[in-house]
């Protein structure tokens, strides 16, 4: 019998006036089959709260008004919303069909956990609850509100994922109450969970937010709890929660969530005799992909081997998949394993050898030096099984041990194994070869094509400053119909000025828009003479460019001068386009671009010729500077300047002159331009003087420990903002206490950075000390790395530029960031340095001393890049080593553990190069080192080393030098005889 | 693009029975496949160990995941079975990880099996979770055999049991399954490195996600990712994916690398004990291999049908063949030759073996019919010439000028031979690298140097 109208308006009226209560009691005064006829009423209700769902806030404590509302419901304040929305909530669990349920907003199914919807589907028992509780579970279904429909019959247990992430967080459902035995009490009630679900805790690892190994860190670990009490008292069976840990672990869980499941297995301290139950267990934990998972497996069954609670043959047969681990801990405990076989059992020493010779896959050299010592054991002639497999890793012996390994080694076999690549040989090219030369348009289609390319990214400068110089040629002037060709340009470049609110790119967009219109744009916001907005985001100030930007505001400036062009309407030719890549600009190039310039009676904007004087690279300017002694314009003689030195002549135009007597010597003081009236500041008469301080500091928080680090730049003289931007080598420098600033640099995206590096090539020291700050950050913190602070060290390998003090000491930084491939492109910039003689050892020295004084370090992020380094150039290693040992003689406090490793590996390094040291290299660093251990042992070697090094040079002042140092032996005379004698 | 269904039921579970040191890796057939009535393949693997955990490794990377696409619950894809085709050339596994940037495939040549029984054909197989299991069991002393066909599940049970499982297979797994071939056919040999090699390159692969792209280095007996390219290498974005392969880096005899220059995609091939686990990259973890549309080129091209019916019957004949075979048969071009077996490939009825450089017969077993219209780009140039929005300006024999008009645009199309450029956004995006944007595919299609 269909509902009657009557009931059916009397429910409407509930809903319409917010009435939950009477809703729900009328619902359930149908009979079941009728209350599907309410469904018109649910799909009449369903825009409103659709609506007011997406837009829930009440303004003024009035709800948004709202036109798709057909049952004129009027909210009063957010409380009659939720009245509504509880209606709508009975109408649609009671109608809805499964789809239309998912397909409902999530939070109204958080409803599903109130006491009134539990009625209203104990009473209904609706077939689409069994699907939502398996889905829901977690997400939107708390394990409390699942399992009161399962005890109550409704829906059937669904032991799945959801589920049991549902009963990780059990727990916390209590966590807030007053009363703690509520989950005791709720388990007692529930007697099926510590039977039953429990077990479901072990075979799935929940979510990255809720997990066990979180209930442990952030929950005061319940679930531990729980079972330790349990297991003690027998409600849980103690082997059974053992083996669950060990399952757990070989269900290869993710990393961190698999790290409880082996610190509750200790936590429950099983016995040995417990342990051997789990051999089995432990064998196959042996093969996890997760590395700990291997640790803790190999500690169990060094445990048990030391009770001789192990078969050797078994162990020598599943053992093989941890030899292979690269952590050294999880290698030293499986070859201990082997070793302890083979030294219990002689006639399974050649087993041992063999299963062990596979730990030589990593290069660890404690690892090589274990499997060394079970090889050691070999008293007979080696068989060639042994031999063969030893020279399968032939390439990988540690230098040190090279020749303890040689002698287990057929010669022959090391031959066969050896693959060599053909060597590349990096040609360090000159910046003004041809490969480096930048093409120019050749013609409008040509800019354009250009054109749609850079819009789509403006990080490569030499790509727009090409588009600008072809911008000058090609399109001022142009015919109509030309610039008609470039409308999908210009759409383009408009889409992408709406998405990017970056200075380049809406530079970009002002440029093609002033090629529409001929005429300037009323872009207030650019033209002000006031702090740029750029990428307005939510009216927060910190996305505003600060003043304190002005390499931003010269390129501002610039592009504001070609945006100007159009109108004037004569093609004209800048004189900054670059010729070589990066950035530079070749001398005899510029001479020939203002001779142009002069021949045509026109003279270059002045943003335009600085930009051009500071990027004129340092090869070809004694050639270029006779050509240029023809030129006769005040430009002329000031290109002349930057290129030979020399000043004379009339000067009126001192920006400029200041520009290029930076650009011809950075580093002096402008003498001959004292009786020009310059203002005082940084970078303009004199270069300017850069300190600085770090320090690292530990700090405790509620559940971890950090170090902070802060760095400090002081730049004497301080620049002051009266100081006109044409003084480009001067707007390089930021003001002190605007690098202490973070919105300094955190505009600073990879196209920006790229920019201001073009601007002074010459001379980048302010654009580096403003970097050292966010290098910093990114020693700390990996996501801070952003892409953005890889473009300073990219630039250290393109830039054909010297490594500057304020260079190196950002390439220091960059070798210690978190971030992996800023310090392999530190590694990079490195060796390309130092190949191009472009490295300067004194800086670094200065640069790492500072560092390791300051306690800014990081020696476990240096390992791998001495060795690395010293692979791929065997020079460049021995010069890093020989760089970082001077400068840890800087040190003067006790020396930290973490040296001992590193000296290590310095020592590997030096043994590779042998034949090239030369000097002694750390010495008083080394001799400082008073604690016993890998520390003094490495130090003492290298020095041994260094001192043979010096034997076989000869040379009596070193050798005198070393003794009475090193040694403390005090010779009587120095003569040949006394060497002579030394040497023997 | 829409998602395809495809629903995956299997008569059994695949299950490694283990008796004592003896194991039995049974892997029944998709259901659906009625013809397939044999064992496809009965066999014992010579070193179980690698196969063991060749296969492990396998199931992990289709597993893995390592960009979730925008919009999309993670949850939609799971994990799909890998597909083994069968021959007397060899016994493959291949299959993709969820988010189809990486294409992994497990070769058994005949030198790594004895076998009973080998016959033709490709079917599905169910890779759960108790045979992984298993197979992360098995060391070097045990023994190994392998079953592939419908009858595989009486070894198991007496009893038919059928296990069906529902698997969501978006359109770009399809496409990427069928497009890899065609990469793979276009790669180069860059580099083979021994165990040792290898073992320091992996191992030296960072284990954090990248976010950039590195290059492969190959110098003296040095190999190492390198973030600086100073000349063409291999190109490997978002490397942590190649870190799937540690787990096998003690298995590694030879480690070989392959890449096409043109589209950033790079193939890692690791023989040991005559197998061969083969990772492809698409060249960005977020990208399958479909996206890079260097095949449109040759599926544009329209095709005699004679020639076509000849090729099929070719490939029905020949279980492994060369692209210069196929050739010589046909007795065309290398560079028809080249667009009649993308096009096969893209219809999932070819695969590549990089080794031996020959493609092998394989007919994938879904409903490949859809494939045809997940080419939008090709459809939208059609289109374009359906509209008659193409005017060709300037044209010789190899070289073309023209303009196409879409919305409200005109676009400007010049090139010649292989090497075109358009005033689109798509082509200032990626000059070329993936693919032909929509008007040069129209203005080569108009001005006929695609037929």
């Amino acid at each position: 019998m269909p509902l009657s109208e009557s009931i059916l308006n009397e429910i409407e009226r509930c809903v319409i006036n917010c009435q939950p209560k009477d809703c729900l009691k009328r619902i359930k005064s149908l009979p079941k089959e009728e209350v599907s006829d309410l469904r018109p009423l649910t799909l009449k209700a369903k825009p409103s709260v659709l609506s007011w769902n997406e837009q829930w806030e009440f303004k003024n404590g009035k709800p948004p008004s709202q036109k798709n509302n057909p049952l004129q419901i009027k909210l009063r304040n957010h409380s009659s919303y939720e009245d509504f929305e509880s209606c709508y909530s009975y109408l649609a669990f009671a109608t809805y069909t499964l789809s239309e349920i998912r397909k409902m907003p999530r939070d109204l199914h958080w409803n599903l956990g109130r006491d009134d919807v539990f009625e209203l589907l104990a009473w209904l028992r609706p077939a689409w609850l069994q699907a939502i509780a398996k889905e829901q579970a977690s997400v939107t279904l708390r394990y409390t509100v699942i399992k009161r429909f399962i005890n109550k019959g409704i829906i059937e247990k669904a032991p799945n994922e959801g589920y049991a992430t549902a009963l990780i967080a059990l727990p916390s459902s209590f966590y807030f109450k007053t009363a703690k035995e509520d989950f005791a009490a709720y388990l007692d009630e529930n007697p099926d969970i510590l039977t039953e679900d429990i077990w479901l805790l072990f075979q799935h690892d929940g979510t990255s937010d809720t997990n066990l190994n979180g209930t442990e860190k952030y929950g005061q670990d319940p679930w531990g709890k729980l079972f330790l009490s349990k297991s003690q008292t027998g409600e849980i069976d103690r082997q059974r929660l053992l083996k669950a840990c060990c399952e757990a672990l070989a269900r290869d869980f993710v990393q961190m969530r698999s790290g409880w499941f082996s610190r509750f297995h200790e936590r429950l301290e099983p016995t040995t005799d417990e342990k051997a139950l789990l051999i089995d267990e432990y064998y196959l934990l042996l093969g996890s992909t997760i590395g700990p998972t291997v640790t803790f497996a190999l500690k169990q069954l060094k445990e048990l081997q030391k009770a001789g609670r192990l078969e050797s043959d078994r162990l020598l047969n599943e053992i093989p998949p941890s030899l292979g681990a690269s952590k050294t801990v999880t290698l030293n405990l499986a070859l201990d394993l082997v070793f302890n076989i083979a030294k219990a059992e002689p006639s399974k020493v050649e087993l041992c050898a063999l299963a062990a010779s596979q730990a030589l896959m990593p290069e660890a050299q404690a690892g090589q030096k274990k499997v060394l010592r079970i090889f050691n054991l070999l008293k007979n002639t080696i068989p060639e099984s042994i031999s063969g497999e030893l020279a399968l890793y032939a390439e990988n012996f540690a230098p040190s041990l090279t020749q303890d390994f040689e002698k287990f080694l057929d010669p022959q076999d090391v031959e066969v194994t050896a693959t060599d690549f053909e060597e590349e040989t990096v040609e360090i090219e000159p910046i003004l070869s041809d490969s480096n030369r930048i093409p120019e348009c050749t013609s409008l289609e040509d800019w354009i094509y250009l054109g749609t390319e850079i819009v789509e990214g403006t990080r490569n400068v030499a790509k727009v400053e090409q588009w600008l110089r072809g911008f000058g040629i090609y399109v001022i002037g142009a015919e109509k119909s030309a610039r008609e060709a470039a409308a999908p340009l210009l759409k383009r470049v408009r889409q992408n000025a709406g998405r990017d609110f970056h200075l380049p790119i809406q530079m970009l967009f002002d440029l093609v828009q002033s090629i529409e219109c001929q005429q300037p744009i009323d872009r207030t916001d650019w033209l002000a003479d006031k702090p740029v907005k750029i990428g307005v985001f939510q009216g927060k100030d910190h996305f505003r460019e600060p003043p304190e930007d002005l390499m931003a505001l010269f390129l501002q400036m610039r592009f504001r001068e070609l945006r100007d062009k159009p109108r004037q309407g004569v093609p004209f030719k800048n004189l900054s386009f670059p010729t070589h890549y990066p950035y530079w600009i070749d001398p005899a190039i510029l001479v020939r671009r203002l001779n142009e310039y002069e021949n045509e009676n026109r003279t270059p904007d002045l943003t335009d010729f600085v930009l051009a004087l500071a990027r004129l690279a340092p090869e070809g300017r004694d050639a270029a500077s006779e050509q240029a002694l023809h030129l006769t314009s005040e430009h002329g003689r000031i290109l002349c300047y930057a290129l030979s030195g020399v000043a004379k002549g009339e000067m009126t135009i001192p920006a400029a002159w200041v520009t290029a007597g930076r650009t011809y010597s950075p580093d002096r003081g402008l003498t001959e331009l004292a009786h020009l009236d310059l203002p005082a500041g940084p970078g303009i008469s004199q270069p300017p003087r850069y300190t600085f301080e770090a320090s690292k500091e530990k700090k405790t928080g509620q559940h971890e420990t950090w170090y902070s680090y802060s760095w400090r730049v002081q730049i004497t003289p301080e620049r002051t903002s009266d100081i006109p931007l044409h003084y480009i080598y001067s707007s390089a420098i930021s003001r002190s206490d605007a690098l202490e600033k973070g919105y300094s640099w955190m505009n600073d995206t990879p196209s920006l950075i790229n920019w201001k590096l073009s601007m002074t090539p010459n001379d980048q020291s302010g654009i580096y000390y403003k970097a050292l700050r966010p290098l910093m950050l990114n020693v700390q913190y990996t996501d801070v790395g952003s892409q953005a602070y890889r473009c300073y060290v990219e630039d250290m390998i393109h830039s054909h530029a010297e490594f500057a003090k304020a260079t190196t000491t950002a390439w220091a930084l960059s070798i210690y960031s978190a971030d992996r491939t800023c310090r392999d492109l530190a590694q990079e910039a490195f060796l390309t340095a130092f190949k191009a003689n472009r490295f300067h050892r004194e800086h670094a020295i200065e640069a790492f001393g500072f560092m390791f004084k300051s306690g800014v370090i990081m020696l476990s992020r240096i390992h791998p890049i001495l060795s690395t380094t010293a692979r791929v150039d065997q020079l460049a290693g021995l010069e890093l080593t020989s760089v970082l040992l001077h400068a840890a003689e800087s040190i003067e406090t006790e020396i930290l553990a973490q040296f001992g490793k590193f000296l290590e590996v310095c020592y590997e390094v030096l043994l590779l190069n042998k034949q090239k040291l030369s000097d002694r290299i750390g010495s008083n660093f080394l001799q400082g080192i008073s604690q016993k251990g890998k520390a003094d042992k490495a130090a003492k070697r290298i020095q041994a080393l260094t001192f043979k090094a010096l034997r076989s040079t000869g040379d009596p002042k070193g050798i005198y030098s070393y003794l009475s140092t090193t040694l403390n032996v005090q010779l009587p005379f120095r003569s040949q005889p006394a060497v002579d004698l030394i040497l023997s | 693009m829409s998602d395809e269904h495809t629903n995956l039921r299997y008569r059994s579970p695949s299950t490694l029975i283990e008796k004592g040191n003896e194991q039995l890796l049974s892997l029944p057939t998709e259901a659906s496949n009625e013809s397939a009535t044999d064992l496809f393949f009965q066999g014992q693997v010579k070193s179980p160990y690698v196969a063991a955990k060749f296969l492990r490794n396998l199931s992990r990377m289709v597993a893995s995941r390592f960009h979730t696409p925008a919009a999309m619950l993670q949850k939609i894809l799971i994990e799909a079975d890998p597909i083994i085709t069968s021959s007397q050339e060899a016994l493959r596994f291949e299959g993709f990880s969820s988010c189809c940037s990486l294409y992994c495939r497990v070769d058994f040549t005949p030198e790594s099996y004895s076998a009973i029984n080998v016959s033709r054909g490709t079917t599905n197989v169910d890779f759960n979770h108790a045979t992984r299991d298993a197979l992360s069991r098995i060391r070097k002393n045990h023994s190994m055999s392998m079953a592939v066909g419908e009858s595989a599940y009486t070894l198991i049970s007496g009893s038919e049991t059928l296990v069906e499982k529902k698997v969501k297979l978006p359109g770009r797994w399809l496409k990427g399954l069928t497009y890899v071939q065609i990469f793979q056919s276009l790669a180069h040999k860059k580099a083979e490195l021994s165990r040792i090699q290898s073992a320091k390159l992996i191992r030296s692969i960072p284990r954090s996600n990248t976010k950039s792209v590195y290059y492969l280095e190959v110098s003296g007996s040095n190999a190492r990712f390198t973030p600086m390219s100073r000349r063409p290498k291999c190109f490997v974005a978002d490397l942590e994916r190649l870190r799937l392969l540690e787990d096998l880096v003690p298995l590694i005899e030879k480690l070989t690398v392959y890449s096409d220059d043109s589209s950033n995609i790079t193939v890692w091939q690791i023989d040991s004990k005559g197998m061969r686990f083969t990772l492809a990259l698409s060249s960005n973890a977020w990208r399958g291999f479909s996206g890079e549309g260097l095949a449109l080129q040759d599926l544009a091209t329209e095709t005699n049908l004679d020639t076509m019916e000849a090729l099929f019957s070719f490939i029905n004949h020949h279980e492994e063949f060369s692209a210069k075979q196929v050739s010589s048969f046909l007795n065309v071009t290398s560079i028809d030759t080249q667009s009649l077996l993308s096009k096969l490939a893209a219809q999932g009825l070819l695969g590549f073996d990089l080794n031996s450089h020959c493609y092998f017969n394989r007919v994938l077993p879904f409903n490949l019919e859809k494939l045809e219209k997940l080419n939008p780009r090709l459809a939208s140039a059609k289109k374009l010439i359906e509209q008659d929005a193409v005017d060709i300006i300037e044209q010789s024999e190899s070289s073309l000028r023209a303009e196409v008009r879409s919305n409200n645009l005109t676009y400007l199309i010049e090139g010649n031979e292989g090497d075109y450029r358009c005033t689109c956004p798509w082509y200032g995006k990626y000059r070329g690298y993936r693919g032909p944007c929509k008007h040069i595919l129209a203005a080569r299609l108009k001005a006929g140097f695609l037929s």
